[in-house]
């Protein structure tokens, strides 16, 4: 990783605003944030978190007294 | 941080990070073997062979490259809450790492699950979990490259005082 250089545009006396990029990533986030917690809520994607691994009539139980008390995994991507 | 140190930094963090790609792109593809093959032994093997390179792959990988990745940053001047693109990478890695964490529980069970004599092709596999992971970790490797510009508030203070301090310095020089 190569050492920042001074660049002319944070020169200026003010601070600088957030660049563009960040706001639209930060958008996109939240719209993600958004559609996981509808989802959540109106129970269109399931159980999210390790119990929806273990869950369905066919699945073998080994191993689930430890999934179900594992906490729900946050969403990414 | 002196030169040949930060050096020896940057390529532990460089090899860690890349490391912990390439081992995700593994357990892709074993993951899309668990959850499309019909063949019993493979869907069994592929979960056992994820709980193994989750285990000893890519956790550690993870987790080292987490805290060089930090000391990395601290040690340059680079700083860790300094540009946006350092402050956005730390909280996607953080965030890859901590359900990465959770998720390796879920897939030790499913593992132990494909192992006990069951068909194991009724488990579901973790494909979106393992989807969601690379792709956050190739948007953390072209931040990485490209390190679009912006300063956070921290960060032009931070550059402000430098600079003042410099000026002290050549006036001081001058005089």
């Amino acid at each position: 990783m190569a050492e920042p250089t001074s660049r002319s545009d944070t020169d200026h006396g003010t601070p600088p605003g957030m660049p563009r990029w960040v706001k639209v990533a930060a958008i996109f986030v939240g719209f993600l944030l958004l559609l996981f917690v509808v989802l959540q809520l109106t129970g269109i994607g399931g159980e999210h978190g390790p119990g929806r691994h273990m869950s369905g009539d066919t699945t073998p139980t080994v191993g689930t007294p430890a999934v179900q008390n594992a906490p729900a995994a946050a969403v990414i991507g | 941080m002196p030169p040949r140190l930060r050096k020896a930094v940057l390529t532990t963090h460089v090899m860690t990070s890349v490391g912990w790609l390439g081992a995700v792109l593994a357990y892709l593809a074993l993951d899309v073997t668990a959850v499309v093959s019909t063949d019993v032994d493979r869907v069994r093997a592929a979960y056992v062979a994820m709980d193994v390179t989750i285990t000893y792959a890519i956790v550690p990988l993870a987790l080292a490259a987490v805290i060089i990745g930090i000391v990395n940053a601290l040690g340059t001047s680079w700083g860790l809450f300094r540009h946006y693109w350092v402050l956005v990478k730390l909280l996607l890695t953080l965030v890859a790492t901590t359900v990465l964490l959770l998720e390796a529980r879920t897939i030790r069970s499913l593992a132990e699950a494909a192992g006990s004599g069951a068909d194991p092709r009724d488990l579901p596999g973790s494909l979106p979990h393992s989807i969601g992971g690379l792709v956050v970790l190739l948007i953390v490797t072209i931040l990485s490259i490209y390190k679009p510009r912006g300063l956070t508030r921290y960060g032009w203070r931070k550059q402000q005082e430098r600079q003042g301090r410099q000026r002290e310095e050549s006036s001081a020089l001058a005089a």
